[in-house]
């Protein structure tokens, strides 16, 4: 990714937004600059966040470590601070310790009951640990304290998790037109805007939702991405093509390369989809070297293309271990079909879906796994959910999903 | 960089800074600080009009700084915020006497088939409805409505209300304040209503300010500088100048406005509300469509930025203004006056601030109540506007900025009684007053002429104005920058 230094750049937004972090969470108070105690307080930590802020740009972990070392050397009396437990349970965010970042954000909340920010911090842990109800409490918390961008983007997404897309349709629209503190955060929520049209299969919406998107923030990667995927999804690879490649040049993104590979595919581009598929690998291995971790967006990518599931499920189980959230199940569940291991691919399965989740891919899987199971009624509710809800959902599974119901249907009685 | 080998790949990759997708992936990065513009109350006013003095004037701005060329969506009010004014009209610090609220609603007329922005009117437009109107694709209408205390709401307009929009530019909107005065619209109580777009007419050095008080010339005005309502000091800019705001402007008879018992001393404060909601739908227990949480309030200006710590904004926010004892420390201990001594090496009293919660939180009875000092006060204190109806407003060429503190060239005292602190005026320096207020003006003569050299609202395009910007007619708020031709004056610039 080249570092431009521009107004457009998302890291340098993300520059701003920490700059109001710090300006909207310390006392604002003049007294403030004034006490010399306070103000070298102060300054520590805007040293954490540009800390924090580097790490995110880079991903790479010592970053993290070093901010989470500051602010092991503060004074005794501002270690218990909800500020300071607040940036912990941020960084912990980052390095994936869901755990730990409970435990602070929880501890800041209960500090600062009436500054939304911690509420944030906990509700997003909680989701990423796959404990939706704590999820849903800690977003009701914030959507009570202040109902605004930030928080409706939390209910929106929760509302979207628990089927009811209708309603994070409504939460998204809301949160956009609320505004917020950065044309990226705006572009942000018109993206999961254009995602949720996007699975409830109204591809136009979704188009112009993205689009929207790009006007707020321009050369905004999700949106590009956004695009790229109802393009592939609707058989316009040309045009997938282009967006792909337009997000790549912004972020070099794992799915981003894999989606890449997958439209080469579908043009026929044997050797391009093999060179993509090879820059997956190597985004993978920078990864775990930055950042001693490895991508389930990895998991996924091989099993889509039925390559290295062992360690699709090493990695998926790994994960797994660490947080319950539906995506993770999803992933590990398709891996253990893979495999073969059918009957461990549907308990697993029963997690991805607990939540009432509509997405078409969910259901796809649910549906192929219920179906090499014998469970053909199973199945085809699940493949027709797939296909009804967003009849493009995905160039090749949409088409596999059909030939599949066809395929039961004709085999005989189950509609 | 895909012609090159997948070796030069790993290293130009290796040497790239990732924005690594293992956290884009399978961690999201919601938004976690969001403003509100559309609800976030910038100032507050309430005066009683220079030109119909038997009738008082509410504002309340929203949305601030408003850059007047921001197409293609401009300025809107929201549709999902509940705009209230609340008042107290028999002194016992609630403001539930009368509740005046307003709600908008937003509609995208004809099916924008030559222009897909709100805006690119052709025709131009001319009209708020009607013949004239075909170009004004996204319009907002609002209902105005009173709650009294006991008894049943009362819709106050009759007919369809528009709020005027962002003023554009000449070519869109030929005439502009030809269109606003449409805006304008009688109330069933004898009063006027006007919701839309005006000039920013707070005026103040906000960079230098907020730069711990780096103000650009002494902090102490010359008597000719501090008698000067139409100059700036040197140097000192107006961060404001060339911004617009978004104004609901309410009239409203004194005669409808005063206690039973004809008490004429009201107390005021403006609030935005939005709807309380659920999470999960399936969880959705409210059916009244009452329940409200409030995100913003104001009542004096300049208490959330100067005095309310960022760390408890949002719940000083949230909660009414009726309850301010929780925030009475913050009065008390003026942290203001710390910074103002530590920066400039003067002893004003810094705790104790008995003058200064009496002045923002109760209605003056002449004596100031030792109010710091108690551990549980007695009797409730209210951040709200203070209004004495009684007394006779002054005509906008003779207002002076400083209220109370004005004075002549050679220092002698010439009270302007209609300003800030007895109520708010658009134009009044609230600034410079709030600045000698913490210096301790209201209790020691002594205070030098503080201010940050900026006094008045300059650049204003309006053609019903004094030299000095202020409106002379309601909504006493002068006409907006338009967005082709807006310019925010600098230092050394004339306009």
């Amino acid at each position: 990714m080249q570092k431009k230094i521009n107004f457009k750049n998302r890291n340098f937004i993300g520059t701003i937004l920490l700059s109001i972090f710090l300006s909207l969470y310390t006392n604002g108070s003049l007294a403030w600059a004034a006490s010399p105690e306070v103000s070298s307080i102060a300054l520590s930590i805007a040293a954490v966040q540009a800390e924090i802020q580097r790490g995110r740009e880079t991903g790479e972990v010592q970053y993290f470590e070093r901010a989470e070392r500051m602010l092991d050397a503060f004074p005794q009396k501002e270690k218990n601070v909800a500020k300071v437990l607040g940036l912990r349970a941020w960084i912990a965010l980052f390095q994936h310790r869901f755990q730990s970042a409970v435990v602070l954000a929880k501890a800041a909340h209960l500090l600062e009951p009436t500054v939304a920010f911690y509420e944030g911090l906990l509700s997003d842990a909680y989701l990423e640990l796959g404990e939706y109800d704590k999820a849903v409490t800690a977003a009701q918390g914030m959507l009570d304290l202040r109902p605004d961008q930030a928080a409706l983007s939390r209910a929106a997404h929760l509302r979207s998790l628990h089927g009811d897309p209708e309603g994070a349709i409504d939460f998204w629209q809301h949160a956009i037109e609320s505004g917020g503190g950065s044309p990226e955060n705006t572009a942000w929520c018109q993206v999961e805007l254009g995602d949720e049209y996007f699975h409830l299969g109204k591809g136009d919406k979704a188009e112009e939702t993205y689009r929207a998107a790009l006007e707020t923030y321009p050369d905004y990667r999700r949106a590009f991405e956004g695009l790229g995927r109802l393009a592939a999804a609707r058989d316009r690879n040309g045009e997938a093509l282009i967006y792909y490649r337009k997000a790549l040049a912004v972020v070099p993104a794992l799915e981003t390369a894999a989606a890449l590979g997958e439209v080469h595919l579908a043009l026929g581009n044997k050797i391009k989809a093999q060179k993509h598929f090879a820059l997956v690998e190597h985004i993978a291995q920078l990864n775990r070297l930055n950042s001693g971790q490895n991508d389930r967006a990895l998991a996924l990518f091989y099993t889509d293309h039925d390559r290295n599931i062992e360690a699709a499920i090493r990695i998926a189980e790994a994960e797994a271990s660490l947080r319950k959230d539906i995506h993770g199940a999803d992933i590990l569940g398709w891996a253990y079909f893979k495999a073969g291991r059918f009957e461990e691919a549907h308990t697993t399965m029963q997690a991805a879906l607990r939540t009432g989740s509509r997405h078409s891919l969910i259901h796809f899987h649910a549906g192929m796994i219920a179906h090499a199971l014998g469970q053909e009624s199973t199945a085809v509710s699940h493949l027709d959910q797939a296909l009804k809800q967003n009849p493009n959902f995905h160039s090749r599974h949409a088409a596999t999903a059909r030939k599949t119901l066809k395929h039961i249907r004709s085999k005989g009685g189950h509609s | 960089m895909f012609s090159q080998t997948k070796k030069q790949l790993a290293l130009s990759l290796a040497g790239m800074l990732l924005t690594t997708s293992v956290f884009a992936a399978s961690h999201r990065e919601a938004p976690l600080i969001s403003l509100d513009p559309a609800a976030d109350i910038t100032d507050f006013y309430a005066f009683r009009s220079p030109t119909d003095p038997d009738k008082a004037v509410f504002v309340m701005n929203v949305i601030p700084a408003q850059e007047p060329g921001s197409g293609p969506n401009y300025f809107n009010f929201d549709d999902e915020v509940l705009y209230e004014i609340y008042i107290d009209n028999n002194k016992n610090n609630i403001a539930r006497n009368i509740v005046y609220q307003f709600q908008f609603k937003t509609e995208v007329r004809s099916p924008g088939d030559v222009f897909t922005l709100s805006y690119a009117a052709l025709p131009p437009i001319t009209a708020l409805d009607g013949p004239g109107s075909e170009g004004f694709i996204l319009r907002q209408s609002y209902t105005v409505t009173e709650k009294r205390f006991g008894q049943t709401s009362k819709t106050l307009g009759s007919g369809m209300m528009f709020a005027v929009p962002s003023n554009v530019g000449p070519r869109t909107l030929p005439d502009y304040e030809g269109l606003a005065q449409q805006g304008i619209y009688p109330l069933s109580n004898g009063g006027r209503v006007f919701a839309g777009q005006r000039d920013e007419t707070f005026y103040i050095d906000l960079g230098a300010v907020f730069d711990t008080l780096n103000l650009r010339t002494s902090p102490i005005l010359s008597q000719t500088e501090d008698a000067d309502d139409g100059q700036n000091v040197f140097g000192a800019v107006d961060a404001f100048s060339g911004f617009n705001v978004n104004s609901i402007a309410i009239e409203v008879p004194i005669a409808e406005l005063m206690g039973a018992d004809g008490n004429k001393v009201i107390g005021a404060y403006a609030a935005t509300s939005r709807p309380r909601v659920r999470v999960l739908r399936r969880d959705n227990r409210r059916t009244n469509s009452n329940f409200y949480a409030q995100v913003a309030r104001m009542g004096n200006p300049l208490v959330n930025e100067l005095i309310i710590p960022t760390d408890t904004k949002d719940k000083w926010n949230a909660n009414f203004s009726e309850f301010e004892a929780q925030f009475l420390k913050y009065y008390c201990n003026s942290s203001l006056a710390v910074a103002l001594n530590t920066v400039f090496g003067t002893n004003f009293p810094t705790d104790n601030r008995d003058d200064l919660a009496n002045l923002f939180l109760r209605y003056g009875d002449g004596a100031i109540t030792n109010i710091c000092s108690q551990s549980s006060p007695s009797g409730r204190l209210a951040d709200f506007l203070r209004l004495n109806l009684d007394v006779e407003p002054t005509n906008p060429f003779s207002q002076r900025r400083l209220g109370p503190f004005a004075t002549d060239t050679a220092g002698n005292p010439t009270p302007d009684l209609a300003g800030f602190p007895n109520g708010r005026r658009p134009n009044d320096d609230v600034t410079d007053i709030a600045l000698r207020a913490v210096g301790g003006a209201l209790i020691n003569t002594g205070v030098p002429a503080l201010g940050d050299g900026v006094n008045f609202n300059i650049g204003s395009p309006s053609s019903d104005i004094t030299p000095n910007g202020i409106a002379v007619a309601f909504p006493f708020l002068p006409t907006p920058h338009d967005g082709r031709n807006r310019r925010h004056i600098d230092p050394g610039e004339t306009p």
